[in-house]
């Protein structure tokens, strides 16, 4: 086994990295919007209140 | 009408000293903005907001048979950005409708064409997520200037039902040189994009001393890995600026070898208020060929109201006219930026500002005309900055599709209002035979029709 090309890979390993690419980009696409909600929130001096940075009407 | 975060995208653009106009996925931007704008279907409304100086939100509702929704998020660390993005309010109409884009010619010694930006630059980036109800596709963009000639931009359409593609650009602008590399995950497509500026140089046929022209070159070239696909397409683009008048006008012509796909386009601004275009394509191998016209008609509101900001916007390749006859007169007597463009009868000379200025004395007589040509032009500029537009009518049609479209862009009481319609002769879908067999007469019936609002603070 340990001769093998790296290329090669067991139905278990192939498997296995199937899941976890689905697993990365299921949580790449729910947490990108919190990601950019987070950098904006970390980047603002202030630190404004998660409702004013949510709300897409105009605040007061 | 442009889109909230799409504007936010190009004040980004233009805040960083990125000329999106110097590109070759733009080279023909002037025609598709005439004769290819997009007609809203259904009922659109979108409100926008900009939260904190540095992060924007868009809501959306659209009723096109199915409520559909969409909320945007956007962060970006670029400084000073509040002073470019407008709210619905106080933008210019002209900023905020897709119209004739005024390319600004390349002179030797300006290496780049934002020169002011490349002294005082700040690696920048900005991030950008969309999520679509009810469906949960996710759009994503991250877009990075990490030098003063260099952008990465990162696309990605995420869906888990369906597939996901992922575009990777790198783009290189040098002012002269504007390159692209491009991957992207949908068929392993790899592309290269490449627009060359031409240096006005002396010509015998040229026998204006104002030189105002600008000639590019550009090409592309495409290659599917995954089905083993070539593409490749080649343009030339021609802005000048009538001398008599100052008014500009674009031509362009693209070739497609592989296909045999000839298009030759000619757009006018005929006066500030009106712009035509005309697009002739033709193919080599079917002998098919089509003529579009387009036009946009615009109507002037009341006289300018000041910016709120109190800062205008200053010039870059967003504002589609970038000289402001307000900068115009606060820039010091003397300074490069007044000195007459006249580099091209100098092309390649490394110390021509002390000849310039030996020309200046001694063919001062000579030069009167040159200073004729360039403040018809410029006023003819001013004269559509300084304007302030409330409403537009924009027209296309083309004679093979047999269609006509509509399109109405307006400002009412804060709202950017766009509504249009599109009418359709012989149903396309039907096959040729079937279309003949009904005998009705090829009226004109609206296939499409829409209404967009928009609200931004």
């Amino acid at each position: 086994m340990a001769y093998l090309p790296s290329f090669i890979l067991s139905d278990e390993s192939k498997e296995r990295i199937t899941k976890i690419l689905n697993l990365s980009q299921t949580v790449a696409h729910y947490g990108w919007l919190p990601f950019v909600l987070y950098l904006g929130w970390a980047h603002t001096s202030n630190r404004p209140n998660l409702f004013s940075l949510l709300s897409p009407l105009p605040s007061v | 009408m442009i889109d909230y975060m799409e504007h936010v995208l190009r004040s980004f653009e233009q805040c960083t000293g990125w000329d999106r106009d110097n590109s070759y996925e733009n080279v023909t931007a002037t025609s598709e903005n005439l004769l290819n704008f997009r007609v809203p279907s259904g009922v659109k409304f979108q409100v926008s907001n900009k939260s904190t100086p540095n992060t924007f939100t868009t809501f959306e509702l659209s009723n096109n048979k199915v409520i559909n929704g969409s909320l945007a998020y956007l962060y970006t660390n670029c400084q000073g950005l509040e002073n470019y993005v407008s709210t619905s309010r106080d933008i210019l109409l002209q900023e905020a409708s897709e119209t004739y884009r005024q390319i600004r010619p390349l002179y030797p010694g300006h290496s780049l064409r934002n020169p002011g930006k490349a002294k005082g630059f700040e690696p920048s980036s900005l991030w950008y997520g969309r999520m679509y109800y009810p469906t949960s596709t996710l759009e994503a963009m991250l877009v990075s200037r990490s030098s003063a000639q260099t952008q990465f931009v990162a696309k990605c359409i995420s869906s888990l039902a369906n597939a996901s593609v992922l575009t990777l650009y790198w783009q290189k602008d040098s002012g002269q040189n504007c390159q692209e590399w491009i991957a992207s995950t949908n068929e392993g497509l790899l592309g290269y994009r490449i627009l060359h500026n031409f240096v006005g140089s002396q010509s015998k046929l040229n026998t204006s001393l104002y030189n105002d022209s600008s000639l590019s070159v550009g090409g592309e070239l495409w290659f599917g890995v995954l089905n083993t696909t070539p593409a490749c397409s080649t343009t030339l683009r021609y802005c000048t600026h009538s001398a008599n008048t100052g008014k500009p006008l674009t031509l362009t012509l693209s070739w497609n070898p592989l296909f045999g796909h000839v298009s030759s386009t000619y757009s006018v601004k005929t006066s500030s208020g009106a712009t035509f275009s005309s697009k002739y394509d033709f193919n080599l191998y079917s002998i098919e060929s089509n003529l579009s016209f387009g036009c946009d008609l615009w109507r002037r509101g009341n006289i300018k109201q000041s910016s709120p900001h109190g800062v205008k916007p200053p010039s870059g390749s967003n504002t589609n006219f970038p000289v402001s006859s307000k900068e115009e007169n606060q820039r010091q007597p003397g300074s490069k930026e007044d000195s007459p463009m006249f580099y091209h009868l100098m092309a390649g000379s490394t110390s021509s500002q002390k000849l310039i200025e030996d020309l200046n004395v001694t063919f001062a007589s000579s030069l009167q005309k040159l200073t004729k040509e360039k403040s018809t032009i410029q006023r003819f500029e001013n004269s559509l900055i300084d304007a302030n537009f409330a409403s537009v009518w924009k027209f296309s049609t083309s004679l093979r599709h047999k269609n006509l479209r509509i399109l109405w862009e307006g400002k009412y009481k804060g709202f950017l209002i766009s509504a249009g319609a599109e009418f359709t002769g012989a149903p396309l879908e039907l096959p040729s035979n079937l279309a003949g067999e009904s005998k009705t007469p090829a009226l004109l019936r609206p296939g499409k029709l829409g209404i967009q609002l928009q609200y931004s603070t």
